[in-house]
């Protein structure tokens, strides 16, 4: 008697392994981040969501700058936005600040999010003088994310005076966007990342978890007290002109807020006197500020200089503020809305 | 030939009694779990592929989840 010999069809496997990426990228597609702030690592795409989930109504103010609104070593809700959101739910806050922020960073946003329709009522910005420094990291570059959302809207000028680093497409980067193109999972796999491990990714999580059972954690937290000589060459006080890069786009900023009829607040970061007296209490750290506060500018934008707004017991470092300091910028910031 | 279910002389019953009573003979229980109870779920003609499937899309997602973050990094220099 002859046995029927039944024949595995293997290649099932592969419309099997198909149909399951398939769900799973329509339920990360099903996924519509619009959070407090933004995570410290994004994507492009994950910005791209967030702009496009802005509400296009005159209630969402946007928030632009850097750490110092990002809210540096603080959770999310003890920040300056957090803290406006609670106290006016009328009002959308947006908070697009974020580490490593810059007025460069402000001027390429703000053109994103004209690009994808969005004309928020208000625009509140900070503008911190040490991104005026040719030595900042921020001074001239963008965010990655940014910078690959924005690519393709960046000017000759632009590309001129950036240093830009997703310049050059080699066939690495043709196919890692093709593949985020068409794969929702893929391309927002740094954010998954950090959701998933609350770090940039899994040997991230797992280096952390063992320095905190070493007790290595403390100890790096100990050596990062900041003491006044790691601020040395923080802060340029040669006169900012107009071959400053970062000067050059705060007023194009400003500019840009004026054309477009976009009410804004913009405040000089405040700063830690006591911490940086050395480095600048100085004529020439003042000269600089006016400069950055007299820029031409229409009625609809206010510059407030708020340098020395805030006392030096609320700051954490030379310009990031602690949760007392963070709600002490959000009373500034809703007293010079109301007075407006 | 021995047979594949006993191991000095003692009946294994299933797979449920190596893992509650132990054993002196590990080897042999993890080849009597592999080739009897995982192996004819991946050799089975249907659920096999199927099988093989699940197990590609984990690895995938794996892949993707469990790589070395290298995009969109901002090198943060505070101090």
């Amino acid at each position: 008697m002859r046995h029927a010999v039944v024949h595995a069809r293997w290649w099932i496997a592969y419309p099997v392994a198909l149909i399951l990426l398939i769900v799973l990228d329509l339920a990360v597609r099903s996924w519509t981040p619009l959070p407090l702030r933004l995570p410290e690592q994004y994507s492009p795409t994950y910005l791209r969501l967030v702009l496009s989930d802005i509400p296009r109504d005159r209630s969402t103010t946007v928030l632009l700058g850097d750490s110092v609104l990002w809210g540096y070593k603080l959770r999310a809700d003890q920040t300056a936005a957090a803290i406006l959101q609670t106290s006016d739910q009328s009002t959308r806050i947006v908070d697009l600040a974020y580490e490593g922020g810059s007025t460069v960073n402000d001027d390429v946003m703000l053109r994103a999010l004209r690009r994808v329709g969005v004309r928020p009522a208000t625009v509140i910005a900070n503008v911190n003088i040490k991104e005026f420094n040719p030595g900042d990291s921020a001074y001239s570059t963008l965010h990655p994310s940014l910078e690959r959302l924005s690519e393709h809207a960046l000017t000759p000028g632009d590309s001129n005076v950036l240093d830009l680093h997703f310049r050059n497409s080699d066939l690495n980067r043709i196919l890692n966007d093709d593949v985020e193109s068409i794969w929702r999972f893929y391309a927002l796999r740094s954010d998954l990342r950090e959701q998933l491990f609350g770090s940039d990714d899994a040997a991230g999580a797992l280096l952390a978890l063992v320095h905190g059972v070493t007790g290595e954690r403390e100890t790096e937290a100990a050596l990062h007290v900041p003491t006044p000589d790691r601020f040395l060459g923080t802060y340029d006080l040669t006169p900012i002109g107009a071959d400053n890069v970062a000067f050059t786009y705060y007023r194009s900023f400003v500019d840009r807020l004026c054309r477009n009829r976009i009410p804004s607040l913009l405040f000089l970061t405040p700063t830690n006197h006591q911490l940086l007296h050395e480095y600048i209490d100085d004529p020439n750290y003042d000269a600089n500020l006016a400069r950055l506060e007299h820029i031409p500018h229409c009625s609809g934008v206010r510059i407030l200089n708020w340098d020395r707004a805030i006392p030096p017991r609320y700051f954490l470092d030379n310009d990031h503020l602690n949760p007392e300091g963070q709600r002490r910028l959000a009373q500034l910031i809703s007293r010079a809305l109301h007075d407006k | 030939m021995p047979d594949p279910k006993q191991s000095e002389n003692i009946e294994w019953g299933d797979a449920r009694t190596v893992i509650t009573t132990g054993t002196s003979d590990p080897i042999a229980a993890a080849w009597y779990l592999t080739s009897n109870r995982i192996w004819p779920l991946i050799a089975h003609p249907v659920r096999g592929p199927f099988l093989l499937g699940i197990v590609l899309f984990l690895l995938i997602v794996a892949m993707v989840l469990f790589s070395p973050s290298t995009e969109s990094h901002f090198i943060y220099t505070d101090f």
